[in-house]
């Protein structure tokens, strides 16, 4: 079976953990990042052939290195090279959560922007051109209600595209 | 190729404004340059994070060789854009991105005005009001810990019970059947293992109770908000606002107290938050003074209970002044700098996963150390000393247990009590207070009578039991519920009265304090509130503070609750209370 | 020119520079407040402050409002 590594990234509070649960059901594994305290989330799933690990990223705003959570993130991004970096943003607070995304783009990483929330950001009359914000970023853009499971298989199509790209 | 943007061919680039880009590429140049680097970092990102003067990457960039004239390349752009744009490099440039962002959100995103108060910050104007903020957080907070003490005790019952009773029965009819029936091996389970298992599975309730109030709480965003409310209190004290809940949390139970620290981010928050949990008197220790105070101050007993809480507070009070001075001196304290996320409903299967993964975890980590302790602490009480009794059939009094304590007796005499019987309950108490008492009544062998033999119930009676007895504490679980507001529907327990025990205890206090039974109880009392809480609790501490910390805590408590003591008796004496 | 925890609940004021160590201005700065944002005291009642920037809310204590400069437009 072909093998990929998605990790998640975003910011607390921006419902990266739902994701990652609905994605990976009851596949999960919860142990420490390597000599840290800070809690390492692995879990699996299998779609159209491909056997997916999911990596839970430690939630963090940014990626310098003032805490042991932003480095852990952007040393799993550099030296491990995940195929796919599945980036988590809280749709009503878009301009804020952007800032991460920004900065796992310039690590070079191969994204996807998930809008997750997007609920809520209705309720508040937030539109979001989700097109034109892909086009603008230059990658992928799914929207998603990730705590009802809304928008997860747009997510799955749109990783098993990426995974076809790369193993091709 | 269906889609050109999947494959993100260009890589994605922010402008950082002519100056810094020069710069930039001055430094790309180099890092091309040096294979060393460009295989192991993206290069423009390498550059950038130069400029930004990371530390992290400073220090990984000296262990590579050839990359000497890079970084001193790098600080000399530090301090050439220094000048020109006269600030902090690193902020212009998060600077900068923020305005590329803004751009980018000025066009795809179209919004109301921003004058709309959201329905989070209609909450927020009540919840984190400056009069009704902390009356709410109390109420919060009560009703934690309401659940994890009161809430989950009868299915704490339900698990002591199945433990005991069917579980103990199985397992002494499987001996029985491999041919190990009537052997010490018996004991050895029953004692000592099914004891071991019961120590741990007796804290799932609790954990659990407490885990789903923890997960509402985080996952509706309100833990945020009660850091918010506390912190100019908790300030004062040198902690976080966030340590109050496990402070809180301390008087039902400090195992999970101490996993509460989790919801603190910074370590050392959490290392100081954790050392002084475990001065919060946990429900476990309430026996104990009871059960003293009813002997040695039968017409203040409430009184002298208070105090032991209130004395519990005030040391957690002034060492974390004082650790906040010396041992954490420097270190620095994070500034409260905290995102309020929106208030949102938690879902079940959210709250439920949380708690799942939170429980297994201590169960997973916590069994070996506690089967441990308690087969080590079987062994010493079957092992039989002065040839008197046989190996697992001797009297606790001529076991090795004894001679142990008689051993470690003598070190207590400045404090009053030197009998082996009290110091023994000391070291039983080290693995759970639940049995101080039960070993004192064990060690002065005023013990229960034995319990009448009953018919053996047949395996489908007992998973029966199990079954009717896990749907009565649900019941009475929900009958408890009041008790948070402080209604009783459970009808009090009855308390017997062990009063061959009291006299027995009374009798050896005032033998080994020369008369100043009361004073020795006292300092007794301030024994078992300060020192090591119990084996779960070190469980605990190693797994969220580490080795480290631990003996640390181990040790410090010793010394404060044997230093406490000795001030309680000899001051006591020295003022001629006695 | 005044410190944050010098404003009143209500005022918008305009981020100038932040006084203090390099550790918390890049964490001020990752989550928005860069100089020359736009801020809205939401609440400063005595105690941690409560501001609203970029569409969110942020908690700051007193100790770091002290240090952050900001100006009425």
């Amino acid at each position: 079976m072909k093998k990929l590594t998605i990790a998640l990234a975003g910011n607390p509070n921006a419902g990266k953990s739902s994701v990652f649960n609905v994605l990976t059901g009851s596949r999960q594994h919860v142990g420490n990042w390597p000599g840290k305290t800070v809690e390492k989330k692995e879990g699996h799933f299998q779609k159209d052939g491909y056997e997916i690990t999911v990596i839970d990223l430690p939630g963090t705003y940014s990626l310098t290195a003032f805490s042991p959570e932003e480095v852990i993130a952007r040393d799993f991004i550099i030296d491990e090279k995940p195929d796919v970096v599945v980036i988590i943003l809280d749709s009503a607070n878009l301009e804020r959560n952007l800032y991460l995304a920004v900065q796992v783009l310039e690590l070079g990483a191969r994204g996807i922007a998930v809008l997750n929330m997007i609920d809520i950001a209705d309720s508040r009359s937030i539109k979001i051109n989700k097109e034109q914000l892909s086009k603008l970023v230059g990658i992928p853009v799914v929207t998603t209600v990730a705590s009802k499971g809304e928008g997860i298989s747009d997510l799955m199509d749109c990783i098993m595209n990426i995974a076809n790209e790369v193993t091709k | 190729m269906k889609n050109q943007a999947l494959l993100n061919k260009k890589p994605f680039e922010i402008n950082y404004g002519q100056e810094t880009e020069t710069e930039i590429n001055k430094l790309v140049k180099i890092i091309n340059q040096t294979p060393t680097l460009k295989s192991l970092y993206p290069p423009r990102w390498l550059a950038i994070k130069l400029l930004e003067s990371d530390e992290d990457i400073a220090q990984r960039l000296s262990a590579i060789p050839g990359s000497t004239e890079l970084y001193t390349e790098a600080q000399a752009s530090v301090e050439s854009l220094k000048k020109i744009l006269g600030d902090d490099v690193d902020i212009l440039m998060a600077d900068q991105r923020y305005r590329w962002i803004n751009s980018l959100v000025k066009e795809v995103v179209m919004k109301p005005d921003q004058s709309i108060l959201t329905n989070s910050d209609k909450i927020d104007k009540i919840v984190t009001n400056r009069f009704l903020g902390i009356p709410i957080f109390l109420i919060f907070m009560w009703i934690v810990f309401k659940l994890t003490a009161d809430v989950s005790a009868p299915y704490l019952d339900w698990v002591e019970g199945v433990i005991n009773g069917p579980i103990a029965r199985w397992t002494t009819s499987f001996l029985g059947w491999i041919g190990l029936g009537d052997t010490w091996v018996v004991s050895l389970f029953m004692d000592g293992i099914i004891a071991g298992v019961g120590g741990v599975l007796v804290f799932v309730p609790v954990l659990m109770f407490l885990y789903i109030a923890l997960a509402v709480l985080e996952d509706s965003g309100y833990m945020a908000r009660a850091a918010f409310v506390m912190d100019r209190l908790m300030h004062a004290l040198g902690l976080h606002g966030k340590s109050f809940l496990p402070m809180l949390v301390g008087f039902g139970c400090t195992v999970p107290a101490i996993y509460a620290t989790r919801t603190l981010e910074n370590k050392n928050d959490r290392i100081l938050t954790g050392l002084l949990v475990p001065f919060m008197s946990c429900g476990a220790r309430l026996p104990v003074y009871v059960l003293f105070a009813s002997i040695f101050f039968p017409k203040n007993s409430g009184k002298v209970i208070f105090s032991m809480y209130l004395l519990g507070i005030v040391v957690a009070i002034l060492l974390g002044v004082i650790f906040k001075r010396t041992l954490f001196k420097g270190k620095e304290q994070s500034a409260f700098v905290m995102e309020l996320p929106p208030y949102r409903i938690p879902t079940l299967k959210g709250v439920w996963r949380h708690t799942w993964e939170r429980t297994g975890a201590f169960v997973k980590k916590a069994w070996t150390i506690i089967m441990a302790t308690s087969v080590i602490l079987w062994f010493l009480m079957s092992i039989p000393t002065g040839g008197q009794g046989s190996f697992a059939n001797t009297e606790i009094g001529n076991s090795v247990f004894a001679s142990v304590s008689k051993a470690i007796a003598p070190a207590f005499k400045p404090l009053g009590f030197n009998s082996w019987e009290a110091s023994g309950a000391l070291v039983t108490g080290f693995v759970a207070k639940e049995v101080v008492i039960s070993t004192m009544s064990q060690a002065y062998a005023a013990g229960e009578p034995d319990e009448e033999v009953e018919e053996t119930p047949t395996f489908l009676e007992d998973l029966g039991e199990i079954v009717k007895s896990f749907a009565e504490s649900t019941l009475d679980t929900i009958k408890s519920l009041p008790l948070i507001v402080g209604v009783n529907l459970l009808g009090e327990e009855e308390e017997a009265e062990p009063t061959a025990l009291m006299d027995a205890i009374k009798e050896s206090f005032e033998e080994s304090s020369n008369g100043n039974g009361w004073l020795a109880a006292l300092s007794y009392m301030v024994f078992v509130l300060i020192y090591t809480p119990c084996m779960v609790a070190i469980a605990a501490e190693w797994h969220e503070l580490g080795a480290k910390w631990t003996w640390v805590s181990i040790f410090g408590q010793l010394f404060l609750a044997w230093l406490l003591s000795f001030i309680v008796f000899q001051g006591g004496i020295l003022l001629g209370l006695g | 020119m005044i410190p944050l925890s010098m404003t009143a609940t209500g005022e918008l004021v305009q981020l100038v520079n932040i006084l203090g160590g390099e550790e918390i201005k890049r964490r001020l700065a990752a989550l928005g407040l860069t100089p020359g944002i736009k801020l809205c005291v939401v609440q400063n009642a005595g105690g941690p402050l409560l501001i609203s920037v970029r569409d969110s809310r942020i908690a700051l204590g007193r100790g770091v409002a002290h240090k952050i400069m900001v100006c009425h437009q």
